[in-house]
């Protein structure tokens, strides 16, 4: 009997064990008998960057919510417009009118002047290859019709919200647009808008914009067996080819984000200095803006995107990040953008310390910035602050 | 019979619930040094290296076991409340609430003084958790330092009486654990850092050991005739160890090393005196050369040769009375204990006092309830003192396996 209330004791005493065991928070009392080697360090480095390049990149805005058109400076549009999905009930019609109406968005350089553009009917296809204007100048005859100059002209001052319709007196060619069952080949590749003036580049809503009632129309006025009839077609596609030189032309110390061509830059750093492995707790980039060189718009967006270059120069925006823009002391524009992501990467050797400026909406307007270059005085050149951890 | 095993497994195979928080000490080398030398010897200052008894199974010394009579398993939990205090910051307690050891003791042939043994056993426990608020390079960082882990011990060994005076035993070990720290640094104005370590161990050793009891019989003293002298000695042993160190947050990078780290070798000697088959009086003294023991091809700046000696007196129980607390033990015990650690140039001693009781199950075994108070370091010299106290309970019950009956 004992020997039970003797294992009865035993129970209790674990028992209470468990529950009465004490739990105290983790404290400093033992904190100065623990090695050194123990306590983070944290520390604080700049780098700068060692080398940059402006270079010109692809950039297919056919999916923008605009497209453009026009002349300025040095810079010109062409834009590209072409309806298609058309009903099948176009057999046997008789186009008596057509027109177009666009909707203006965005201007590029003086907005009182007239923008001027004739059109051309384009015989290939531009949805989704990676067209150039330059392409475009150098094989015309290639990509539209040079032989037969349509009569669709325009010429017109216009406010950044006008909607502006205009006559196609080619109304032949409307009517094979209709007709074209399931937009089959060669007959709808659409027009080509060619500037004719040098004072302005306005943007027009694309089908893609937000407002729908701002897209495109294609209105056709047309008779079938004797009955006339109006036919309004808003499914469209558009696009716009841009150049410009490359800005590094005018001062290659200066690091660009061209939007519209676009020209990105891509800058190299070096992060030897920070031991691997270290724990980034902080990178913030600054880049110090040159207003002299820049050149913003009406509607631009006073951001930049910097995202990852491989080394073969690739891009492959394993991230990306936006820019916060604030005044220094000394009235400059800072251009700060968040790069611990990045630099974690770099110091890890998992890519190279290598990345891509360029603007934000870079399709969207033809602002140009031009930030100080490596050559700058240190207070203006691209840097990297970096706050690290190691043991 | 089966049910005094089925006691002992389900009262002391539970896991092991590891309070947050202990000794900061433990976070260096493998971490506290466990030593265990038994239940009985728990109360006796931790000696029994020279201890032999028909009833106790002797974990310190793989001879021990020669005059076993019959199966015993074993099994020990411990309590343990540390209140740690340092100039700095005051103090802070802790407990913790741990399985002390799992021992089978298995008669083979008693003439012979064969018997095998198996056990597990805790060799080394890593258990603390701190924080304090620091100012790095003009930011506010709290920093949390965990460890946590410890090294066990799985080990089978052998007794033989070579006369009916001296016994020689042997124990093979395998050692395996694993030991892991976390630091993190939490900024007030960036994204914090943290770290991850773990180190892995892996290996094996031995134990040698050698009584040589009633030794004043043999050499024809006396006054030596109830002495027993005993003898260990553990060449030092390699363990395998892996060091992964790993970034957890906002990163997965990883650091590897592969490499060796050492247990020293490490020698006991001990004594027992039998007075009047009433008292037993017993001393230990233990050496482990922890200064050379190398870790990743190096020593350790902060680990030191060890040291312990200790002294206990156990009334022995009177089995052939009717009271119950006369078939009781009745155990007294201290210790002194240069540990293996030396932290800001100073070595960290430990003392400690011991006592506890031995009480009958009638023919199912013995609880053991054993109790330790103890101080260890110094406030001195920017160290901490850690004042514990320690609750045992230990189980052994015994089996009939192996007996063979004379038939009739």
């Amino acid at each position: 009997m004992k020997q039970y209330a003797v294992l009865l004791i035993v129970f209790v005493i674990l028992t209470l064990s468990v529950l009465t065991s004490c739990v105290e928070a983790p404290n400093s009392v033992g904190s100065e008998v623990l090695p050194s080697s123990d306590s983070p360090v944290l520390q604080v480095d700049t780098i700068f960057a060692t080398y940059h390049e402006t270079k010109h990149f692809f950039s297919n805005n056919s999916l923008l919510n605009m497209f453009c058109v026009g002349r300025y400076q040095s810079y010109e549009a062409w834009g590209l417009l072409a309806f298609y999905n058309f009903p099948d009930t176009f057999a046997n019609i008789s186009v008596k009118s057509a027109s177009l109406r666009l909707k203006a968005c965005y201007h590029f350089g003086d907005s009182a002047t007239t923008l001027s553009f004739r059109a051309h009917r384009l015989k290939k296809a531009w949805f989704s290859d990676s067209l150039t204007l330059d392409s475009l100048k150098f094989f015309p005859s290639e990509y539209y019709d040079t032989s037969t100059p349509l009569s669709l002209t325009f010429s017109q001052a216009l406010g950044d919200t006008d909607y502006v319709y205009i006559d196609i007196p080619d109304t032949q060619m409307v009517r094979l647009w209709l007709q074209t069952e399931h937009d089959s080949l060669p007959y709808n590749y659409g027009l080509l808008l060619e500037p004719t003036n040098s004072t302005i580049i306005m943007g027009f809503s694309s089908y893609y914009a937000l407002d729908t009632s701002a897209t495109p129309l294609l209105i056709v006025e047309y008779e079938k067996n004797g009955i006339p009839y109006t036919f309004i077609h808003q499914t469209s596609t558009t696009r716009y080819l841009a150049s410009a030189p490359n800005p590094a032309l005018a001062n290659s110390s200066l690091i660009y984000a061209q939007n519209g061509i676009p020209y990105r830059t891509i800058v190299q750093f070096d992060v030897s200095s920070i031991p691997n492995p270290s724990i980034i707790n902080s990178a913030t980039l600054t880049f110090t803006l040159n207003p002299a060189y820049s050149h913003f718009s009406t509607y631009h967006s006073d951001s930049i995107l910097v995202s990852q270059v491989n080394v073969d120069g690739s891009l492959s925006f394993p991230w990306i990040s936006i820019s916060t823009v604030t005044t220094d002391t000394f009235g400059n524009r800072l251009y700060s953008v968040d790069l611990r992501t990045a630099v974690t990467s770099w110091v890890r050797n998992r890519y190279p310390a290598h990345i891509v400026v360029m603007g934000y909406g870079e399709s969207a307007s033809f602002t140009r910035f031009a930030f100080y270059g490596p050559d700058a005085p240190t207070a203006l050149k691209p840097r990297i602050t970096i706050v690290y951890t190691t043991r | 019979m089966k049910t005094h095993l089925n006691i002992v497994l389900l009262t002391f195979l539970l896991p092991s619930i590891l309070f947050g928080g202990g000794s900061s000490y433990s976070r260096y080398g493998v971490g506290d040094i466990l030593s265990f030398g038994g239940n009985r010897s728990y109360a006796l200052g931790g000696c029994g290296i020279a201890t032999l008894h028909s009833e106790y199974l002797n974990q310190y010394n793989p001879a021990g076991l020669s005059k076993l009579l019959i199966t015993q398993f074993s099994g020990a939990y411990e309590n343990t409340t540390i209140s740690s205090t340092s100039s700095a910051h005051g103090s802070a307690k802790y407990n913790t609430f741990g399985f002390q050891s799992f021992f089978i003791g298995i008669p083979i042939s008693i003439d012979n003084g064969i018997a095998l043994s198996l056990e597990y056993t805790p060799y080394s426990r890593v258990a603390y958790a701190i924080r304090k608020t620091t100012i790095l390079n003009q930011a506010t960082s709290t920093n949390t330092y965990y460890g946590t882990g410890g090294i066990a011990l799985l080990g089978a060994g052998l007794s033989f009486s070579i006369t009916d005076y001296i016994s020689v035993g042997i124990k093979a070990v395998n050692y395996f654990g694993k030991n892991e720290q976390y630091i993190k640094a939490d900024y007030d104005t960036y994204y914090d850092a943290d770290y991850e370590r773990s180190l892995y161990y892996n290996g094996f050793g031995a134990t040698l050991g050698m009584m040589y009891e009633n030794i004043g019989k043999d050499l024809g003293i006396s006054s030596l005739e109830n002495l027993t002298v005993g003898m260990i000695i553990s060449p030092p042993s390699r363990l395998l160890a892996d060091d992964i160190t790993y970034y957890p947050t906002y990163d997965t990078s990883i650091t590897k090393r592969k490499g060796n780290a050492y247990l020293p070798l490490s020698v006991g000697f001990g004594v027992t005196y039998n007075y009047k088959n009433m008292y037993h009086l017993v001393s230990d003294v233990q050496f482990q050369q922890w200064a050379s023991a190398k870790q990743f091809g190096a020593t350790d700046p902060n680990l030191r040769n060890a040291l312990r000696f200790g002294i206990g007196c156990e009334r022995l129980p009177q089995y052939r009375q009717p009271s119950f607390w006369q078939r009781t033990a009745y155990r007294l015990g201290a210790y002194y204990h240069a540990t293996y650690l030396t932290i800001n140039g100073h070595g960290i001693d430990e003392y400690g006092f011991t006592a506890g009781l031995g009480l009958p199950l009638g023919m199912v075994g013995k609880l053991d309830v054993s109790f330790q108070y103890g101080i260890r370091g110094t406030t001195s010299f920017n160290l901490q003192k850690d004042t514990f106290y320690r609750i045992s309970l230990g189980l052994t019950v015994r089996e009939q396996w192996f007996l063979q009956f004379e038939e009739e």
